[in-house]
């Protein structure tokens, strides 16, 4: 769904309940922006979603929340995962964000040195009790 | 040629690799076989390879193969395990979601993990594990381009792979590599192949090769130092190098190999842990108390007196006793263990080779004795362990014997070699030098005394000849033959081996048939009681073999760190140590009458008597090592 196509189709919505409204609000911000919205399971993270128009997340919930922020949420969804069938550049560029993957990065590459240094270690101690040959390097 | 996935590979251990891989374009899954040493470069599980197969008697085998890249014809199985990365678990709801994608999508996310650009993979996955997909992807990418790498210098993807995993991504990229990996993961066969060309290796790298396999084979016949006047000629300068690496120990006019060099020292800081915390001594007289109250509780009308000999093993944190025949070494070990008691010591603990040996120590103390490799961690305070059969010990056996040994602890070790016809040598002889050693007078009751052997009246003087070795093998298939000669050894072992039997068991130097009789000892740090068995079969899990009437089966890492050879005929000591039950003995004539009794001392059953005429070789080879002893004590 283009996102022209749902700021009419927002518009055009004749809503009553509050968080409706707010929620109408807070989609057009968003899309409008085309700011990141974190995924759980392939659809939108609901804590965060109910955290930013200040609700809990059993608003969308069947039979708990009301039929219009479930219209919406619908819409919402339906356009989040066409714009990841149409895979755009990705979520956009977050400091934060990058800096962590880095991170995890990094750690994940220490913790497969650790690893392989056990194995080596492992190695040289059944060198020495085969009367192998020890070629572990001058420290 | 047609375009597969690999699914799944095993290397099985008779050399024969199977693949399990899915046609790319009807999804038909095959399973093929081939030599493991078949191709020069790796083929892995999660990448795509074009193969020509051909139907063969033992199934499809696998006759040629190329590599290529992953394209997406096999998504659905890439996604199915997890693009093969034992580390990276999706979701089912991101598998459902990356499967409903279209061509043009999928392709675009499998071009984006090859270029390690992830940008794409951030609406379907959460953020970190898209960033662990990318490393892992990326790992198994570059394990395959070192394993790629080591196997163009020769060698087999199995050792390969342990290679990279060993050395990890330096594997083959520091300059010494190919050197390296030949040392440690090359078969002799390649050490001896790459030795012989002239371009493959520069020529001190070469000289380096030389001089440390020298050593090496140097090291399993006992000698492991050396004078430099003693190493090869024109091999100074590979000593210089291979020392400027720490391969090599130079000090003063000696050198070392470093493996050798540091068990050698690890065992003397054991010793010198031993002696350097406080010790109890008792004074004569106390001993001699205990000793007497001990005579009068057991009251026993042939126990052998063996005071003066307690009060000197009592005294000192190690003793060595030489024992000529078992049942005094049960006796002095019961008196022992009595006195101590007395003295409000606490029991010792038995230390036996292996638990094939937990019988014929029974009788010695009330304590439940163990295998020397699985000492108790609860070993009480200024306790002692007393060590039976130390001479069947390796050096690094007794370097794992003692790291489970107390500090404050009291150590007794029993030398059997008195009772063997010959006696080979054996660190025990630095250990006596240093040491206070006690010789065991036997305790020669008139009532415990064996009866002659009958074996005399059907086997007098019988000259053994390779046939009959055929005719008992044939007659009774597990029979073990026992020799005082290498050579007789190396020929019965020879002559036995099948010839037309499939190969079942293939280890870096020798391959071993179905039905062979093999001896199987633990070669690395990690000990346990060796044997024999009869190799039956081999399959993924591992090796089917039967020993004394019990299948069960080894699995490749077992095998990886054994050492294995056959097993239709070995040394008396080797026997002893796999715990054989009944063997036939081929020993000279004059020896013949100690090795029965030696092997019946272990509850050997000797089935038949032969002599042989060959002329004993050089019986005594010294080893040579460093100083074990404690330098400061």
């Amino acid at each position: 769904m283009q996102k022209t196509l749902i700021l009419d189709r927002l518009a055009q919505l004749n809503l009553k309940n509050r968080f409706a409204l707010r929620l109408k609000e807070e989609m057009a911000k968003l899309i409008e922006v085309d700011a990141f919205m974190p995924m759980r399971k392939g659809s939108i993270d609901l804590t965060w979603l109910a955290a930013r128009i200040g609700a809990t997340r059993q608003i969308f919930y069947a039979r708990r929340g009301n039929p219009e922020v479930h219209i919406l949420l619908a819409m919402l969804n339906e356009f989040l995962e066409s714009s990841i069938a149409t895979l755009p550049g990705g979520a956009p560029l977050n400091i934060e964000n990058s800096r962590l993957q880095t991170e995890l990065t990094l750690i994940k590459q220490e913790n497969s040195t650790l690893k392989q240094q056990l194995r080596s270690a492992r190695h040289v101690l059944n060198m020495i009790h085969a009367g192998g040959i020890v070629l572990s390097d001058r420290p | 040629m047609k375009k597969y996935l690999i699914k799944r590979l095993i290397h099985r251990l008779d050399g024969i690799s199977q693949i399990t891989c899915v046609h790319s374009g009807n999804g038909r899954i095959a399973s093929l076989r081939f030599r493991t040493d078949a191709f020069d470069f790796p083929l892995l599980a999660g990448r795509m390879y074009m193969l020509r197969t051909a139907a063969r008697s033992h199934g499809v085998n696998l006759i040629a193969a190329l590599e290529c890249g992953l394209d997406i014809s096999a998504w659905v199985t890439l996604i199915e395990h997890n693009f093969f990365l034992a580390d990276i678990q999706l979701k089912p709801a991101a598998k459902r979601l990356l499967n409903s994608l279209d061509a043009a999508q999928r392709e675009r996310l499998l071009a984006s993990l090859v270029q390690n650009d992830l940008k794409p993979w951030q609406g379907v996955l959460p953020a970190p594990q898209c960033t662990l997909l990318g490393v892992a992807f990326q790992e198994s990418q570059q394990r395959f381009q070192h394993v790629k790498g080591l196997m163009a210098w020769g060698l087999p993807q199995t050792r390969a792979e342990a290679c990279y995993d060993t050395f990890g991504s330096d594997a083959c990229a520091v300059p010494l590599a190919r050197l390296k990996a030949l040392l440690s993961f090359g078969t002799s066969q390649l050490i001896q192949s790459v030795l012989s060309s002239q371009t493959s290796l520069d020529a001190s790298q070469r000289a380096a090769l030389e001089l440390l396999t020298w050593f090496r084979d140097q090291g399993s016949k006992g000698r492991t130092i050396f004078h430099k006047t003693e190493l090869p000629k024109s091999s100074g300068k590979a000593l210089e190098l291979c020392t400027d690496r720490g391969w090599t120990i130079v000090d003063g006019e000696y050198c070392q190999l470093k493996s050798h060099a540091m068990l050698q020292v690890a065992v003397r800081r054991q010793l010198e842990r031993l002696s350097s915390s406080f010790f109890p001594i008792y004074t004569p007289q106390e001993v001699q108390y205990s000793y007497s109250r001990y005579s009068q509780v057991i009251a026993s009308y042939d126990h052998h007196n063996y005071q003066d000999e307690i009060i000197v093993a009592i005294n000192s944190r190690l003793s060595v006793i030489s024992a000529r025949a078992l049942p005094s070494v049960c006796e002095f070990t019961s008196q022992l263990s009595g006195t101590l008691q007395i003295l409000y010591a606490p029991a010792p603990q038995l230390v036996v080779y292996s638990s094939s040996m937990l019988p014929i120590y029974d009788a010695c103390t009330e304590n439940v004795a163990v295998p020397f490799h699985q000492l108790p961690p609860d070993l009480a305070e200024y306790g002692t362990v007393i060590i039976t059969d130390c001479h069947l010990l390796t050096l690094s056996d007794f370097l794992v014997a003692l790291q489970g040994v107390p500090a404050s602890t009291r150590v007794v070790l029993f030398d059997a070699r008195p009772a063997m016809a010959e006696q080979p040598a054996h660190f025990l002889d630095v250990l006596k030098a240093y040491y206070p050693t006690i010789a065991l007078h036997a305790a020669s009751h008139p009532v415990s005394a064996i009866p002659a052997p009958n074996l005399e009246l059907n086997g007098e003087d019988q000259v053994f000849n390779v046939h009959w070795a055929e005719q008992w093998h044939q007659a009774s298939k597990g029979e073990i033959f026992v020799s005082d000669s290498p050579s007789l050894i190396a020929t019965i072992n020879q002559r036995l081996g099948r010839v037309r039997a499939p190969v079942v068991l293939q280890t870096q130097e020798t391959s071993f048939r179905k039905h062979d009789l093999i001896r199987v000892r633990p070669a690395h740090a990690n000990k346990w009681d060796p044997f024999i068995c009869r190799i039956h079969s081999v399959r993924g899990k591992g090796l089917f073999v039967e020993a004394e009437g019990r299948y069960s089966t080894l699995s490749p890492e077992f095998v990886d760190e054994a050492n294995v050879s056959l097993g239709f005929a070995m040394s008396p000591e080797a026997a002893v140590q796999a715990g054989a039950r009944s063997v036939v003995l081929i020993a000279a004539k004059a020896s013949r009458h100690a090795w029965i009794d030696y092997l019946k001392a272990y509850r050997i059953e000797v089935k038949q008597v032969y002599v042989h005429d060959q002329p004993m070789t050089a019986k005594t080879i010294p080893i040579f090592h460093q100083r074990l002893t404690p330098l400061v004590e």
